[in-house]
């Protein structure tokens, strides 16, 4: 009978060890967020301190970047846990909300961000944006022979020399689910089957891409500025590409970070003000400034130089419900004709 | 039976002082006689006749069975999770049906790549650790060298060294930023090779380097059990070399198989390791792909036949090293040296394969840290996911031993019973950790006690103590075994039931047993990741947790120094549990 209640007492005492304390002693908000953890934690850190409201965040892995949080909110559609989705792209936010698991919330600080980057009903809002970039070697690839386009990876002359993050997850995923919306199946089936058959490296994620091109390993690689811009910082001889930048019926493609309430989350109160606190011009400027260089799109905050955006550079013009309609298509012609 | 101060006891005297122990509590007999229960045979039988300070309490009807129900039930518990990730497989839309298979099937092609890759580490990872753990094995249990026992220990924890951990340490060596790959790419590009740690041979050399230790110790403690007088004829035939050819090896060849096919299942359902080398084996796409699809029923029908083969697989195994497993820590007394000369073949064998798992990758994470003033920063950064994981694996452990015990101990002498756990202890090492999350996110993310329970640390306890108890089983059941049947039989004919004997005899002399199951349980737990990553609430991370997160990220000296807090939360149990036993170890 001892060995019974010393067993249950030691186990007791083992719960507490980060349990959650009761409700009503101090508000809570549930963010899943995507962005990388060092570069959203201290944001959230700032805002539990502003607001005495104590953040439970959940952080994506590398290994199924953005898509295992919104299977975890998809899977959780029956009791949302969830209160924000911080995604740090935008297909799969419209992929919720097309799945009737978001709510609309048009939050004041919002005005500030372009039309573009906002939901027109309010369902998600777009901030601090990364581009998706060529990364290449200097010392590999000499000045001038730099790849023009994402189509040039293709070619011969890059064969067996180019990477890429695998394109089932994150943003690589999202590239290729606008290009899918963008040229059309058919041709973007062939673009990649052409990428395949000139010998694309296949990474695990953004970061070991732009890792590989610094290390002489790649002469180049697709990747997102914050990624790159690290690697430009420490010195690395790379350089960044903005491909297809003033390529006609092209452009670079720009995916923002977007903001969604989640349907149903336990604290929706506490999540429009974890949504306001991170459209303030405050934190757009701190994800300026913070080794990641994200690209503000609110234009009272200034744009980080290091990055090197071009004056006149063109975006893609994508349509975004499009691309996340062609999101599943997408993964799966990946997973059994590119993966393989 | 012994003689004391020179008075012959008949056996009839002695089944009753037995009996008379047997019904007293523990404490009051140890403050009555200062003595452990099988010393009692030696005290004066008239002073244990009537004892004047003892109760003779009644036995408790039904406790037995009682207790036998309760750790059904247990079980039952943790089998649930795994039961319900398996059986989504034969459900659509609430019907029961194929259908999930026939998807599966249509993907044949992708699954016999998978199961080719699969396979292909799994062996290699097997045969490499075999390669490496044999002669380890034989080193540290038939040799006597310097420092042999301080060798023994690092061999003993080597195993329970959390698998993020261990690939981080060799990205610390041979990845991209690794110090050895700028002499290391030269090196293969002479022999007319890419040098790339990502993909099959790196996944290989790491988790066979991780694995020869495990099997280091299974083979050993094999090797000791070789009957003495086979090796001495032998000797007089012909050269050691020829005696360990002959006779030793093959005795050790069925706990050899038991460890291969052991390194077999744990290499089979391991996921960082094949995830960040970018190994595309059942396991991790099982992860990746309920994470894309969150189609828990397709993933299962795909995991399903590979679990069911390698359960077969290891369960036959186990069966055919039987006298092996349960001799294990029956006998902890007596010489582990071969022999009196010192052998500095076996100690350079020894430094040898230890240095490369874990010396080299523990060195090259301190190296990798810097200053200890990372290591104090990353501690106070890392202090929540560490207080989550020690408290999560604190309950996990103590939850599975208490479970273990009584399971282990109904298990004896009842072949049903024993057939029954070497199963569930095959089905539950042979199935990859994501079914266990998925099946506990279905069973729990309810509405009431069950979404208490979800939102809490407590799901990653239960995802621990669903994936491990039948190891602390398997660890109990040796110690349970060893106990002789005599103190039983005696304490029963006075009367005790089944539930004192289980708990006032048996239970203080499998001590033993039952602190090895507890530290092996919480040092699984620590490192567990298969699971814990589907199923932690938010902000409610474990450290394997953190460490798999950043991994992709390379290795910094801020992870290099998580990496070292994990490995020290994981080692200091196992070294305090080695040098206890050492203690209490007869001279």
């Amino acid at each position: 009978m001892r060995a019974i209640v010393l067993t249950g007492a030691i186990a007791c005492a083992a719960l507490p060890m980060g349990c959650r304390k009761p409700a009503g002693e101090r508000p809570e908000v549930v963010v899943y967020t995507a962005l990388d953890r060092g570069f959203s934690e201290p944001i959230l850190a700032k805002f539990t301190e502003r607001t005495g409201i104590v953040v439970r965040a959940k952080y994506d892995t590398e290994a199924t970047k953005t898509v295992g949080l919104v299977t975890a909110i998809r899977s959780e559609r029956g009791r949302p846990r969830c209160d924000v989705f911080w995604n740090n792209e935008i297909v799969n936010t419209l992929r919720l909300k097309s799945d009737g698991l978001l709510a609309p919330y048009k939050s004041p600080a919002a005005e500030a961000i372009p039309a573009a980057f906002r939901g027109p009903d309010g369902y998600w809002t777009g901030f601090a944006a990364r581009a998706r970039v060529i990364l290449v070697n200097t010392h590999l690839v000499p000045r001038g022979s730099e790849p023009k386009s994402v189509h040039e990876l293709s070619q011969p002359k890059w064969r067996g020399k180019a990477g890429m993050a695998k394109p089932l997850f994150g943003t690589t995923a999202s590239h290729v689910a606008c290009l899918f919306a963008t040229l059309g199946a058919p041709r973007a089936r062939q673009f990649m089957l052409g990428l395949k058959a000139n010998g694309i490296t296949i990474e695990a994620s953004n970061k070991s891409c732009a890792l590989m091109v610094a290390a002489g390993e790649l002469a180049a690689g697709l990747t997102d500025t914050d990624d790159a811009i690290i690697e430009v910082e420490k010195g690395k001889p790379v350089k960044i590409v903005f491909a297809d930048s003033g390529m006609p019926g092209s452009g670079v493609l720009v995916i923002p970070n977007t903001l969604a309430l989640v349907k149903g989350g336990p604290a929706p109160e506490a999540g429009k003000q974890l949504i306001d606190y991170l459209l303030s011009p405050e934190v757009e400027a701190a994800l300026a400034a913070c080794p990641s260089r994200q690209i503000p799109l609110n234009p009272a905050v200034a744009r980080p130089a290091e990055l090197g955006v071009p004056k006149n550079m063109k975006m893609m013009p994508v349509d975004l419900a499009k691309a996340a309609a062609a999101f599943d298509s997408a993964g799966q012609f990946v997973k059994e004709h590119f993966l393989k | 039976m012994r003689q004391h101060a020179g008075q012959l006891t008949s056996g009839a005297q002695n089944a009753r002082i037995l009996a008379n122990a047997a019904t007293v509590r523990p404490s009051r007999r140890l403050r009555a006689f200062g003595r452990r229960p099988d010393e009692l045979v030696c005290m004066n039988p008239s002073e244990l006749e009537h004892p004047p300070d003892l109760d003779r309490r009644r036995p408790r009807a039904g406790a037995g069975r009682l207790a036998a129900a309760l750790a059904c039930a247990v079980a039952a518990i943790a089998l649930a999770p795994l039961l319900w990730g398996l059986g989504v497989a034969f459900v659509v839309d609430g019907h029961v049906s194929l259908a999930h298979f026939r998807e599966a099937l249509a993907g044949a092609e992708q699954f016999r790549g998978l199961l080719w890759n699969t396979t292909r580490v799994s062996v290699g990872t097997a045969a490499l650790a075999v390669m490496l753990g044999v002669p380890l094995g034989l080193a540290l249990f038939r040799c006597q060298f310097p420092l042999r026992r301080v060798l023994l220990a690092v061999a003993v924890a080597a195993p329970l060294v959390p698998m993020p951990v261990v690939v981080g340490a060799w990205l610390s060596v041979l990845g991209i930023q690794g110090w050895a790959t700028p002499a290391l790419k030269p090196a293969f590009a002479a022999f007319g090779m890419h040098y790339d740690v990502h993909g099959l041979a790196g996944a290989v050399w790491v988790m066979g380097a991780a694995y020869a230790p495990l099997v280091a110790l299974v083979v050993g403690s094999a090797a000791l059990r070789v009957p003495r007088c086979l090796e001495d004829d032998a000797r007089l035939d012909g050269s050691r070399f020829s005696v360990l050819r002959r006779v030793t090896l093959p005795h050790c060849l069925p706990a050899l198989m038991a460890a291969a096919a052991l390194v077999l299942a744990l290499n089979t359902v391991e996921l960082a390791v094949t995830d960040v080398l970018r190994v595309r084996t059942f396991s991790e796409v099982l992860y990746a792909d309920f994470q894309l699809t969150g189609d828990a029923g397709r993933m299962a029908a795909m995991a399903l036949p590979a679990t069911l083969l390698l359960a077969a697989a290891f369960a036959a195994a186990l069966a055919c090293a039987r006298s092996w497993w349960r001799g294990l820590l029956a006998s902890s007394e007596g010489s582990t040296a071969g022999g009196a000369r010192r052998s500095w073949l076996a100690f350079g064998v020894a430094a040898g394969v230890l240095a490369l798992h874990p010396g080299v990758p523990v060195a090259s994470l301190v190296v990798k840290l810097g200053s200890p003033a990372t290591l104090v920063s990353a501690a106070a950064s890392a202090w929540p996911e560490l207080r989550t994981g020690l408290g999560v694996s604190v309950l996990a452990a103590t939850l599975a031993v208490a479970a273990a015990f009584p399971l282990a101990a109904s298990a004896r002498g009842r072949r049903v019973v024993a057939v029954g756990v070497l199963t569930w202890l095959a089905v539950s090492l042979a199935a990859p950790a994501p079914l266990v999350g998925m099946g506990l996110t279905r069973l729990l993310n309810r509405p009431g006690l069950l979404g208490w329970i979800y939102d809490s640390p407590a799901v990653l306890a239960l995802a621990c103590f669903a994936r491990f108890l039948p190891i602390a089983v398997l660890a109990c059941i040796p110690a349970v075994n060893a106990i002789s049947r005599d103190l039983e039989a005696a304490a029963e004919l006075d009367g005790a039931g089944a539930w004192q004997r289980l708990v006032e005899i048996v239970a203080p002399l499998c001590w033993r047993g039952m602190a090895t199951a507890w530290v092996l349980v919480f040092a699984l737990s620590m490192g567990e990741l298969g699971a814990s990553v589907l199923v932690a609430p938010p902000g409610k991370a474990t450290l394997a947790i953190r460490v798999f997160t950043f991994l992709h990220y390379g290795v910094d000296d801020a992870l290099a120094a998580i990496c070292l807090l994990l490995l020290a939360s994981v080692a200091a149990p196992v070294l305090v549990l080695l040098c206890v036993v050492s203690w209490q170890r007869p001279r």
